[in-house]
């Protein structure tokens, strides 16, 4: 007993640390899950919303009347895979050429400006990348005339988008992606490194055969943490970036996009309560699924 | 340790229950409040008293006075004087009624939101308008109080029966109930116009009062409505003239379409405010159709294409997020459309205007009630609600205040009584229209002195709809409705800003409709107007 009164003294202080984050996490988190009984509810103001009628399932129908349940679930799935891959290939290349930077300022100038865009807020970003793809002063279409080509439409034209959103996402994400695998790098031993030059081992086989093993764990963490918020997408990225243009609906239309619009266009809360609660129920179960198999190739790595 | 993790729960919990608390408190006020009602009811018996001199005597003497707020959009959201105006608004009702006031002004896109979450949190206004929001979605939501319940209407709103009529009133009666009280305004719209303002064709040398007056001649002879300052043209007219500014600017974006085209541009009438089945005014019959199939919605849509061909459309205006209106003051852009009501011409788009206009004049089966004003479920105090409402559409100090804010400092009175405007006037609202009485709060100084007698006018010549007070309710197709405004929103601005061929897109579009439940959504809405024209005797 004294023993352990003793160890929560030493640890209050991390305890005390980690009191706002939990804080914000209950009350953002946890407080609002009994607004869940919205999504099976005919919410009307005047009863409130315990006391509005039970509605069963017909909030989720709406869902899957045309095929905009597929369409947002496709969009949603496939882009974040695509994220994640890209995500980590490069953060963790990124964290590799910076972690064999010898000059210290230099690498530090490097990680700030990879960094830099991801402190920069979406609908700032919505206008970088509109100087880029505007229709009249835009500098791609600019290139385009002056070298005879035609300008194309960029916001009408939807072909173009899942390539653009995947670029903008990974300039956005990767230097953010390369400190979180740079942190786990350095505290790799040198003495491993050393042992290995005396050895004769090259530097690409210092990488595959030293710091990708050791990163292992790192990895298998990161990616299972991005699987489990597959089903969020960033809300900037596909309602900003795109400059909410209708014609580029069937590959931006996200299913947090498709929540907003229909609280904001229809001011239904109990549908887009059902569609918040689709979207947790579905990336619920894949992230108890992704455990899963991690756990069957690896027990210690998994999650939980 | 122990023991503090404990004190923190224990706080948490107390946090919550707390919140739990608040909740229960407003309960028990409202019930005080009834008992307050019947007070009243008891002094009006007993004396000669009307109902409304009793309860404003009952709170003079008791010296408690409610506060009732009302709620309703602008488009900028309060403006700088508007603190002073609400200040000046709520003394004048402190001294009449022995209520105060609270405005709850919010900016127009933020409006339903900000009345859905007030509801939401126990913040609801006691008054509001529709506006925006739309009657069947305010009584599908339950935002509103019963106006008939214990006689509150015929006790305390006997002025607002005079002002606004029964026949109007009873527009707003659903399934028996009466939810809320059209607001005084024009019953029909000019539709199909385009707003140039005189400066600039000055600027180009076009001659518009030439064609005015023969416009005024020629609709004279057709014994015809014409509005002031209008020009009568049709979309190759219209064209022409649009030409001579593409000549003058050739870099210029010539004109911004209207991104509410169904509405403001094309002769049908929309049967409750959404694009999915419509009825045609030329037909006269009470028959849903669709509007994206129908040939004069196409005509519409097809000149707007090839005015964007032509180049007159700004490449940029699908991606371009400023208000075309902030861009055609800033002479970014030559004009817009719009449909119209007498008075607009003087003053829309920042200055004095000509209207050439393309269509005739319409009044929709909703255009008596698409705004109408309602008291909010949650009042505290009904009675109280009722009576700003009714000083709202009759008291003309109150409704010019809330229309056009202090005299010397927002206008100044002209010597035949109207309202000349100061440059850039601090309490700056320009939703008189929205509303509930702002024929009470006179007429400006550009506008001409019968404005309102112009409305009437205006109100007769029009082509009413076979449907004139009909209510749709999609309470039960809302399923269908969110489905089928997805897809439209697919479609919607590149159609109206002309980036699409019509002819090319419209199989697409109506396919995509049809699996989205468009028939469901139209049958529907045809079997809602049957009963209603049976009950109505159509």
């Amino acid at each position: 007993m004294n023993k352990r009164i003793k160890r929560l003294r030493k640890e209050i202080v991390y305890y005390l640390m980690a009191l706002p984050g939990l804080t914000y996490l209950f009350i953002n988190n946890y407080m609002p899950l009994p607004g869940l009984v919205l999504a099976f509810k005919n919410y009307n103001a005047k009863d409130g919303i315990w006391r509005s009628p039970w509605a069963g399932f017909d909030n989720f129908k709406y869902l899957f009347m045309t095929n905009d349940a597929f369409v947002i679930t496709r969009n949603t799935v496939l882009y974040n895979l695509v994220f994640i891959t890209l995500n980590t290939v490069f953060g963790i290349s990124a964290a590799i050429l910076l972690s064999r930077l010898r000059a210290k300022r230099v690498r530090n100038i490097y990680q700030i400006v990879m960094l830099l865009p991801h402190m920069i807020s979406s609908v700032i970003i919505s206008y970088l990348v509109f100087s880029f793809l505007g229709v009249e002063h835009g500098l791609i279409n600019s290139m385009l005339t002056a070298s005879g080509k035609e300008a194309i439409s960029w916001y009408t034209e939807k072909q173009y988008w899942p390539f653009i959103l995947v670029i903008v996402n990974v300039w956005k994400s990767i230097g953010y992606q390369a400190i979180l695998y740079l942190s786990s790098i350095v505290s790799i031993d040198d003495s491993y490194y050393e042992a290995a030059v005396i050895d004769g081992a090259n530097s690409w086989q210092q990488i595959t055969k030293i710091t990708l093993p050791l990163l292992k764990p790192t990895i298998i963490m990161l990616v299972l943490l991005a699987v489990g918020r597959i089903f969020n997408s960033d809300f900037g990225l596909f309602y900003q970036v795109p400059m909410n243009s209708g014609a580029l609906f069937p590959v931006t239309n996200t299913i947090d996009t498709y929540v907003y619009r229909g609280l904001i266009e229809l001011g239904t809360i109990t549908r887009s309560a059902a569609a918040g609660m689709y979207q947790s129920i579905v990336g619920f179960i894949l992230v108890l699924t992704a455990n899963l198999i991690v756990r069957k190739i690896d027990r210690d790595n998994a999650l939980f | 340790m122990k023991k503090r993790l404990l004190c923190v729960v224990l706080a948490m919990t107390m946090l919550v229950s707390l919140a739990g608390c608040g909740a229960k408190k407003e309960e028990s006020t409202s019930t005080t409040e009834s008992s307050v009602d019947s007070e009243e009811t008891k002094v009006a018996e007993e004396g000669a008293l009307s109902h409304a001199e009793a309860a404003i005597q009952a709170r003079k003497e008791s010296g408690e006075m409610p506060t009732i707020s009302m709620a309703f959009f602008s488009f900028t959201g309060p403006t700088e004087g508007a603190e002073r105006v609400n200040a000046l608004m709520s003394a004048h009702l402190e001294e009449t009624l022995g209520i105060k006031l609270e405005v709850m002004n919010y900016e127009l896109g933020n409006y339903a939101q900000q009345i859905q979450l007030g509801f939401a949190s126990e913040d609801a206004p006691d008054l509001m308008s529709t506006s925006l929001i739309g009657l069947s979605n305010c009584i599908g939501n339950g935002y509103f109080y019963d106006l008939e319940a214990d006689g509150l209407l015929e006790n305390y709103g006997a002025g607002i029966i005079e002002t606004v009529g029964m026949d109007a009133i009873e527009t707003c009666r659903v399934d028996g109930t009466l939810y809320a009280i059209p607001n005084m305004k024009e019953m029909a719209n000019g539709l199909g116009g385009v707003f140039i303002r005189k400066e600039r064709l000055d600027a180009i040398g076009y001659d518009y009062e030439t064609a005015i007056k023969d416009s005024q001649k020629k609709a004279k002879a057709e014994g015809r409505f014409i509005l002031d300052d209008t020009v009568f043209t049709d979309y190759e007219g219209m064209t022409e003239v649009l030409a001579l500014f593409k000549a003058a600017y050739p870099d210029k974006g010539i004109i911004s379409p209207s991104t509410a085209a169904e509405d403001h541009m094309v002769p049908v009438d929309l049967l409750g405010g959404d694009p999915f089945g419509i009825l045609d005014y030329e037909t006269g019959e009470l028959k849903v159709e669709n509007l994206f199939t129908n040939e004069k919605w196409l005509e519409y849509l097809r000149w707007v294409r090839q005015l964007n061909l032509d180049g007159y459309i700004s490449a940029d205006s699908l991606t371009n997020e400023t208000a075309a209106s902030t861009r055609i003051d800033a002479f970014e852009i030559v004009c817009g459309m719009s449909n119209s009501k007498p008075g607009q011409a003087a003053s829309t788009g920042g200055g004095p205007s000509v209207l050439f206009q393309m269509e005739d004049y319409y009044s929709a089966s909703d255009s008596i009630n698409d705004m109408p004003w309602g008291i909010s479920s949650k009042t505290e105090d009904p009675v109280a609600a009722m009576q700003v409402l009714n000083a709202l559409f009759t008291d003309a100090e109150l409704s010019r205040l809330l229309c056009w804010g202090e005299e010397g400092v927002e206008y100044n009175l002209t010597e035949d009584g109207r309202l000349e405007l100061v440059d850039a006037p601090a309490y700056d609202m320009n939703v008189e229209w929205e509303m509930p009485n702002q024929m009470i709060a006179g007429v400006l100084s550009v506008q001409s002195a019968n404005l309102w007698e112009q409305y009437e006018q205006m109100n007769e010549a029009a082509v009413k709809s076979a449907a004139s007070g009909f209510l749709f309710d999609n309470s039960g197709v809302q399923n269908e409705y969110i489905a089928l405004t997805n897809v439209w929103q697919e479609y919607k601005m590149q159609l109206m800003l002309g980036f699409v061929d019509p002819d090319e897109v419209t199989p697409e579009l109506v396919k995509k409709l049809e699996k989205a439940g468009l028939d469901k959504y139209m049958e529907e809405k045809q079997r809602q107007l049957d009963e209603w024209a049976a009950a109505n005797g159509k």
